[in-house]
């Protein structure tokens, strides 16, 4: 965590707090995962071809790893202003209007952020009322992946909130 | 609700967000849970439905290519082994008139492989090769349209994460969908051949006289040999694991990144700064196109159960339309959506309704796929809004005008155009290929 | 509405019973129901004559289709009728075990519907539907049809799979690995591939479905003994049935119990078709074992092995009821299992 990738970042001003350090540390975690699920696919194909013994659980698990990546480093993913957006009327607006724009789109996207943090916790706690598992073999309980998705999001209820108070505050406009 | 007024509301909810710059993802998700609050029941068992069906869009590991596919382009793209043999290619091709615009065609099939999306390799094109077309005196046009029209070509020739993607979302068989990318995507590489070739020769679009960096045949074939060789090995190792049932795509392509990793230890080019590049930028462009994929599920079940879905069908089985003028139809309306949305959000808001229309016309799926394809890549290069056009402009000198890349991609449009309508007529040569893999 | 007079003047029996009980029939009702199969697939078809059933006796009441599994996943169905994002659906015990482990046990009776009502089995279905899922059940849509193992090319003489790699579900992945097969969880939507490029030697499903699915020509071997049942339940959320009516409640139940044993009457044509399907399309050829072996094989569903392979302790931990319910089926096994198997250890009109 010693160093950032480039990026039109919009971190704290000055050096990297908490947040800033779980934002990265969530894509980073990402990265690590996507290079499991690719060393336990090739176990995997080794498995079958010299042990005759396929494992189901690679496929199985590959699947809710592609889940933890996604919402693990979605924070970051919006603190890099990189989630596609369409800059359709950026063209005719002046650059008031747009910054105007873009504290409605945050309010927007921290609301619908919030909604999903909310609904993916209620779920989260019904999974662990109901011992309800994930489907297949692994029969897993279903709770620690549902989890991701409260965990990813929060973290990007607070990526939001922030980015959100420095628009406000310093009124730079979103490039992405 | 009438299943009209419904697709119309939700629709037009989803636009005008989009139009005050929220992004897609959050655009999706934010109707799709409005509208699951009121179909499905109320707050606790919509937002029960919104999570869900989040974890349900994404846990597949029908779609674990994807991030692998893109993995494997971007460590090959950041080590500089991608730029590497585009250079030893370039002097491969010596005093072909239209050398560099062939080249970027050329490198765009080849490096079909650096496809995470096509954005990437408009990117890696337009960095590397657009400065030198300037230098030797393209013309401008020909320049960003041969780069514009290649980067289409990751997308179609496999491996391609953008096909995986669309595959599994409309349930179509992934690794023949794959393998049936590869005569389209040659088709559509000669034609930008011939596209740049008239160009060249009698639109005067390229230079008289290229001063080349003349190299030895000994040269050229070491070149090619350390560069170009060890990147061919790897898309074939993929595609032949894919062809030949070896593996799964989820398999092919993690053999196919370990394989570049492999590729750039060998080549001496892995530390720690390409890999983090390499690591970050394949997140970043994973995250991007899957927290779109979130809202998927929920937004074609909510189109399944307000009706429009079948609503739709309805309607189109009642006009008893020709069945070519559905086709022109449903292609139409792609292009329409390009105007707006990139290519991820465009298969989620086309495929649930469109593969029911599929199914009852009783079309090959691989060969709908591989048109739909071609078409999001064309969605991506037409105005006002491909996002092509974006990242061209962005990395184009900063002179150049928005208008000047809108025309400079017409022309390969045309090709484009010519290759969909030869498929059509001919539909062996999308099914061909997937054909023989399973004899 | 022409229908409804039709139907009025063709059944004049049903108006001088419902007369008899009542003046009039009850406010009308909707009930709006999901499938977990889509909408023309045979797997559907006793579902379809239920509806018809509860039309023509029970005028008041409305069933509406919201559609198949594009409208939910088949495996979270349950959980949307449960919390009430869906009012009512039928789907098989299978898909509901992520949420209720007790599913798991449900396809190991062997016995028909009405048995299940006469024994008790019913009674403690519905009690734990109710306590796990927050859904009445109302009974089955499908009954009757056991899980059937097919092999591509490899002509087994005995019960042995050694060597073989057999696509799975839950339901007969206890049976394959028993007989010592390494078993692959491969999605439906890809068996045929699979079987086709040779990734598996063999699949497993219940004996309904091969035909649509096209699967039968990619095997050539069939294995006889069948086991399991694959039953399809009725639910409805419990607070949309707890608001019915009580006239309705009861005359919905009465549909149900009486129409359940037509249901397996169709199922046994379908899955009669079915096999001559097989045989005379698909050139399908069905392997018999001795008795003995036969009944090797139902050990491995209904013995030990078979119960070893759910997950029992957290069933009972959930649902105890399950204890009682096993109880009443190892009642029905008889001795070497050979009355296990509700829709017939062999299906074919041959043996007839
Ligand atoms: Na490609
Ligand atoms: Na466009």
């Amino acid at each position: 965590m010693n160093a950032e990738p480039s990026g039109r970042s919009t971190r704290s001003s000055g050096r990297p707090d908490l947040l800033d350090g779980a934002v990265w540390t969530g894509q980073a975690l990402a990265g690590v995962l996507l290079l499991l699920v690719m060393l336990s696919v090739v176990a995997g194909i080794v498995g079958r071809a010299v042990f005759a013994s396929p494992l189901p659980w690679v496929l199985e698990l590959s699947g809710t790893a592609l889940l933890f990546m996604t919402f693990l480093a979605t924070a970051y993913v919006a603190r890099q202003d990189a989630h596609v957006r369409l800059e359709l009327l950026d063209m005719v607006l002046s650059p008031r209007a747009i910054r105007g724009l873009d504290v409605l789109a945050l309010t927007i996207q921290i609301l619908v952020t919030a909604a999903l943090f909310y609904a993916s916790a209620a779920l989260v706690l019904n999974d662990l009322d109901q011992g309800t598992t994930t489907g297949g073999y692994l029969r897993l309980d279903r709770w620690p992946i549902t989890a991701i998705i409260p965990l990813g999001t929060g973290l990007l209820l607070l990526q939001l909130l922030r980015t959100l108070v420095q628009r406000v505050r310093t009124g730079r406009v979103t490039r992405g | 609700m009438e299943w009209w007024a419904f697709l119309l509301l939700f629709l037009g909810a989803l636009v005008l967000l989009l139009l005050v710059r929220v992004p897609i993802a959050f655009a999706m998700l934010g109707v799709g849970t409005v509208a699951s609050v009121i179909m499905f029941g109320g707050w606790d068992s919509g937002l029960q439905q919104v999570a869900l069906s989040a974890v349900q869009s994404i846990d597949s590991f029908v779609l674990t290519p994807v991030p692998l596919f893109i993995l494997m382009g971007e460590v090959l793209f950041r080590a500089g082994v991608a730029h590497d043999a585009l250079q030893v290619l370039n002097r491969v091709l010596g005093r072909v008139p239209g050398r560099l615009p062939v080249l970027a065609t050329g490198g765009g099939a080849l490096f079909g492989l650096l496809s995470g999306s096509t954005l990437a390799n408009t990117a890696l094109f337009g960095s590397s090769l657009l400065p030198e077309m300037n230098r030797f005196g393209y013309s401008e046009r020909l320049s960003m349209g041969s780069i514009l029209a290649s980067g289409g070509l990751a997308m179609i020739i496999p491996p391609s994460a953008l096909a995986v993607l669309w595959g599994a979302i409309a349930q179509v068989s992934v690794g023949p969908l794959l393998i049936a990318g590869i005569v389209p995507g040659l088709l559509m590489a000669v034609g930008y051949l011939v596209v740049i070739a008239y160009w060249s020769v009698a639109l005067r679009g390229a230079p008289r006289d290229e001063e080349v960096a003349r190299a030895s045949r000994r040269e050229t074939a070491r070149g090619l040999l350390r560069h170009v060789a060890p990147l061919a090995l790897v898309i074939l190792l993929v595609l032949g694991l894919i062809f030949f049932g070896i593996a799964t795509p989820t398999e092919s392509a993690a053999v196919g990144a370990l394989a570049a990793f492999g590729v750039v230890v060998l080549a001496g080019r892995l530390n720690r700064t390409t890999l983090r590049a390499a690591m970050v930028g394949t997140i970043q462009t994973n995250t991007m196109i899957f927290f779109i994929v979130a809202g998927s599920v929920l937004y074609s079940q909510l189109l399944s159960f307000s009706g429009a879905t079948r609503g739709l069908i309805g309607a189109m089985t009642d006009a008893e339309l020709a069945p070519l003028l559905m086709l022109l139809l449903m292609m139409l309306a792609v292009l329409f959506l390009g105007a707006f949305l990139d290519q991820v959000s465009i298969m989620l808001v086309t495929i649930p309704l469109f593969m029911p229309i599929v199914e009852a016309q009783a079309w090959n799926p691989i060969w709908f796929g591989i048109l739909m394809l071609i078409n999001l890549q064309i969605a991506g290069t037409t105005p006002p809004f491909g996002l092509n056009l974006f990242v061209m402009k962005g990395v184009a000198p900063p002179e150049t005008r928005m208008g000047t890349v809108y025309l400079s991609a017409l022309p390969f449009i045309g090709s484009d155009l010519v290759v969909i309508g030869l498929l059509i007529a001919v539909p062996t040569l999308v099914t061909w290929l997937p054909g023989l893999m399973t004899t | 509405e022409d229908d409804g007079e039709d139907e009025a003047d063709q059944a004049p029996e049903e108006d001088v019973e419902a007369a008899d009980d009542d003046d009039t029939d009850p406010d009308p009702v909707t009930l709006e129901f999901v499938t977990a199969f889509p909408e023309d697939e045979e797997l559907n078809d006793g579902f379809w004559h239920w509806v018809e059933e509860v039309e023509e006796q029970a005028p008041w009441v409305e069933i509406e289709y919201a559609g198949g599994p594009d409208v939910m996943d088949p495996t979270q169905q349950i959980e949307g009728i449960g919390s009430g994002a869906l009012e009512a659906g039928t789907m098989p015990g299978d898909y509901y075990v992520q949420q209720a482990p007790f599913a798991d046990m449900m396809r190991y009776t062997p016995y028909t519907p009405a048995e299940e009502r006469e024994n008790g089995v019913f009674e403690l279905y519905e009690e734990i539907h109710r306590e796990a899922l927050d859904v009445q059940y109302l009974g089955r849509s499908m009954a009757g049809v056991g899980q059937v193992l097919f092999l591509t090319d490899e002509q087994i003489e005995t019960p042995n799979l050694e060597g073989l790699t057999v696509r799975t579900s839950p339901a007969t992945e206890p049976v394959v690995t028993g007989l010592g097969g390494a078993s692959a969880d491969i999605p439906a939507e890809e068996i045929y591939t699979a079987l086709e490029r040779g990734t598996v030697d063999g699949f497993g499903w219940a004996g309904v479905g091969p035909r649509g699915f096209g699967w039968y020509e990619q095997v050539e071997y069939e294995l006889a003994p069948r086991f399991y049942d694959s039953a399809q339940s009725i639910v409805v959320n419990a607070d949309t049935w707890d608001e019915l009516d009580s006239e309705t409640q009861d005359t919905l139940m009465e549909i149900t119990a009486e129409v359940e044993p037509e249901i397996v009457d169709i199922y046994e044509d379908i899955a009669l078709e079915e096999v001559e399907t097989w045989r005379e399309e698909g050139g399908v050829e069905l392997i018999e074992f001795t008795d003995d072996e036969a009944a090797e094989v139902l050990e491995l569903a209904y013995g030990d092995p078979g119960w070893d392979a759910i997950d029992w302790d957290g069933i009972v931990e959930q649902t105890p009821q399950a204890e009682e319910i096993r109880d009443i089926f190892e009642e029905g096994y008889g001795d070497d299992f050979e009355d296990a198997v509700p829709g017939g250890a062999t299906v074919t009109r041959d043996g007839e």
